[in-house]
C-alpha cells in the first residue's frame, strides 16, 4: 500500500518534471526565435526585399499635418513624403505607385508632394481609384503615368477659398466686434466682418495666381498645350473616360494595370510589392482621436485669433 | 537512458507521425516569429506565384532566418531527447530514444538530430532506415542511439 502511494507520488513528480522541461524548452526556443527575428529585421530590414515596387497611399483630404479619427482620415503630406523618401532611399525598390483616393486639399501640401514626385529618379505611376481630383490630381500629374478607372473622378483643376461669415449673426444678436489692427489688410478674411469689394478682389487675385501655377504645373507635367489646359481648368471634375480624352489620364484600369505599368517602366521581370502605409497603433488611434477633438475645440476657440479663417484648397 | 534487451524498435509509421507532430510544434513556436520577416522577404504572395517566391534571390536575411530556424529546431529535439528521452511527438506515441552505450548524452542527441534541420539531409539520412536492423537512420548509427516503442509488447 505504502509502496503504491510512493510509486504514485513518483509518477506525479516525473510528470511534473516532464511538464517543466517541455514548457521551458518551448519558451526558450520561442524567446530566441522572437529575438532573432527582431534582430534580423532591424539589421537587414532594407535587404529583406528583392527588386520590388512600392505602393504609397495618398488617401483622404491632403493636409500638412495628419488628422485621423474614427470617421475622418486625412493624408498628411509629411507622412506621405516620408513614405516616398523611404521608397526612394531603398535601393531594392525600382518603381513607386501612388495609390490615390483623395479629393485634394491644402495647396502647399499638394505642390510639395507634386515636386517630390517630379524630381523622383525612380519611375512613378499614379493609380487613381475612386477619386483623384484637384490637389490630388496636381500630385498625380507629376507621375510618369496615370492609371484610372473609366468612372474615377479626376481633374477638377481649380482653386477654392471659403470661410464662414458670422457678421450677420453678430448683428442679429446686437454684438459688435472690435479689433485694433496696424495695417489696413490685417483683417482680411476675418469671419466676423463682411468682405469689402476691394478685399474680395485681393483674395480673388491670390486664388487666380494659385490657379495659374496649378495649370502651369499640369501643362509641364503632362506635356499638354497650355491653352487647352486653361480651357478645361474650370474646376469641373471629369470621369476617367473624359479625362482620357482630354489627355489627363494615360491608361484605364486598377491595381493590376498600375502594377503592370510600373513593372514595365522599371524593367522588372518579377512582381514583388511592398506597401507603405501610415503606421497606426491602437494607442496612436486613441491619442489621435482624443487630440483631434481637443484640437478641434481649441481651434474653434482660437478661430478669431488666426491670421485668416480662409481655407484655400486645390 | 540506456537501451535494454527487451526494448522493441519503434515502427516507422509511429516515428513518422511523431515527426509530423514535432515539426508542427516547431512551426508554431519558432516559425511564427518569422512570419513578418518572411512576408517582407517574399513580398505579397497574392501578387505572384509561389514559384516566383521560390526563385527569389537568396539574400543574407533569408540565409540567417533559415539558420536560426534550423538551430532552434535542433535545440528542441536535442534538449528534450537528452532531458526526457523523448520529444513531444514521441511522448504522444510513447516512443523513447535510447543509447546503446552508457546514459544518453547531449552530443548523441545533437548528432542524431542534425539531419532534421534540412529536409534533404533527413531524406538521405532516412534511406538507411531500410538497411539497418532496428530501423536506424545513418546518424542514429553514428550516435549509437535508436528509438523504442514502450507500448508494443512481445
Amino acid at each position: 500500500m505504502v509502496s503504491n502511494i510512493r510509486s504514485g507520488q513518483n509518477n506525479k513528480d516525473i510528470k511534473q518534471n516532464k511538464f517543466v522541461v517541455v514548457v521551458s524548452v518551448l519558451v526558450l526556443i520561442w524567446i530566441i526565435g522572437f529575438a532573432s527575428a527582431k534582430i534580423i529585421g532591424v539589421a537587414f530590414g532594407e535587404d529583406l526585399i528583392a527588386d520590388s515596387l512600392a505602393i504609397v497611399q495618398i488617401h483622404g483630404p491632403i493636409t500638412i499635418d495628419s488628422t485621423n479619427t474614427l470617421t475622418f482620415t486625412a493624408g498628411s503630406s509629411s507622412s506621405i513624403l516620408s513614405n516616398i523618401e523611404k521608397a526612394q532611399k531603398n535601393k531594392n525598390i525600382k518603381a513607386i505607385i501612388l495609390d490615390i483616393n483623395s479629393p485634394g486639399g491644402a495647396v502647399v501640401a499638394s505642390r510639395e508632394l507634386s515636386k517630390v514626385i517630379k524630381d523622383s529618379e525612380k519611375p512613378v505611376v499614379a493609380w487613381i481609384r475612386e477619386v483623384g481630383a484637384s490637389g490630388a490630381y496636381w500630385i498625380a500629374s507629376s507621375a510618369d503615368r496615370i492609371v484610372a478607372d473609366h468612372l474615377s473622378i479626376t481633374g477638377s483643376i481649380g482653386v477654392s477659398a471659403s470661410y464662414l461669415d458670422y457678421s450677420g449673426l453678430l448683428e442679429r444678436y446686437d454684438i459688435s466686434y472690435q479689433e485694433l489692427t496696424a495695417g489696413s489688410r490685417k483683417e482680411l478674411g476675418n469671419p466676423l466682418k463682411d468682405l469689402t469689394a476691394q478685399e474680395r478682389l485681393i483674395l480673388q487675385k491670390k486664388i487666380d495666381r494659385i490657379q495659374e501655377v496649378f495649370i502651369q504645373d499640369v501643362v509641364e507635367n503632362r506635356g499638354l498645350n497650355s491653352q487647352q489646359v486653361a480651357k478645361i481648368s474650370t474646376g469641373e471634375f471629369y470621369l476617367g473616360e473624359e479625362a482620357f480624352q482630354l489627355g489627363l489620364v494615360d491608361v484605364f484600369g486598377g491595381r493590376k494595370e498600375a502594377l503592370a505599368e510600373a513593372q514595365g517602366l522599371a524593367n522588372l521581370t518579377k512582381l514583388d510589392v511592398i506597401e507603405y502605409k501610415e503606421k497606426r497603433s491602437i494607442l496612436d488611434f486613441f491619442t489621435r482621436t482624443t487630440a483631434y477633438y481637443i484640437g478641434k475645440g481649441i481651434a474653434s476657440e482660437l478661430g478669431s485669433n488666426r491670421v485668416s479663417s480662409i481655407a484655400i484648397k486645390a | 537512458m540506456k537501451g535494454i534487451a527487451q526494448d522493441i524498435p519503434a515502427p516507422l509509421w509511429k516515428r513518422f507521425l511523431a515527426y509530423i507532430v514535432d515539426i508542427s510544434i516547431i512551426g508554431i513556436f519558432v516559425e511564427t516569429s518569422f512570419i513578418g520577416l518572411s512576408k517582407k522577404a517574399f513580398g505579397s504572395l497574392s501578387e505572384k506565384t509561389f514559384l516566383s517566391a521560390a526563385i527569389l534571390e537568396i539574400t543574407m536575411p533569408i540565409v540567417l532566418m533559415t539558420l536560426v530556424i534550423a538551430v532552434l529546431s535542433l535545440l528542441y529535439w536535442s534538449i528534450l531527447e537528452y532531458k526526457l528521452g523523448q520529444s513531444l511527438g514521441k511522448m504522444l506515441f510513447k516512443l523513447y530514444v535510447v543509447s546503446e552505450t552508457e546514459k544518453l548524452t547531449f552530443v548523441q542527441t545533437l548528432v542524431r538530430n542534425i539531419p532534421k534541420t534540412a529536409s534533404w539531409l533527413l531524406i538521405i539520412d532516412s534511406l538507411a532506415l531500410l538497411g539497418y536492423p532496428y530501423y536506424k537512420r545513418l546518424t542514429e548509427k553514428w550516435s549509437q542511439t535508436y528509438v523504442v516503442d514502450k507500448t508494443t509488447k512481445i
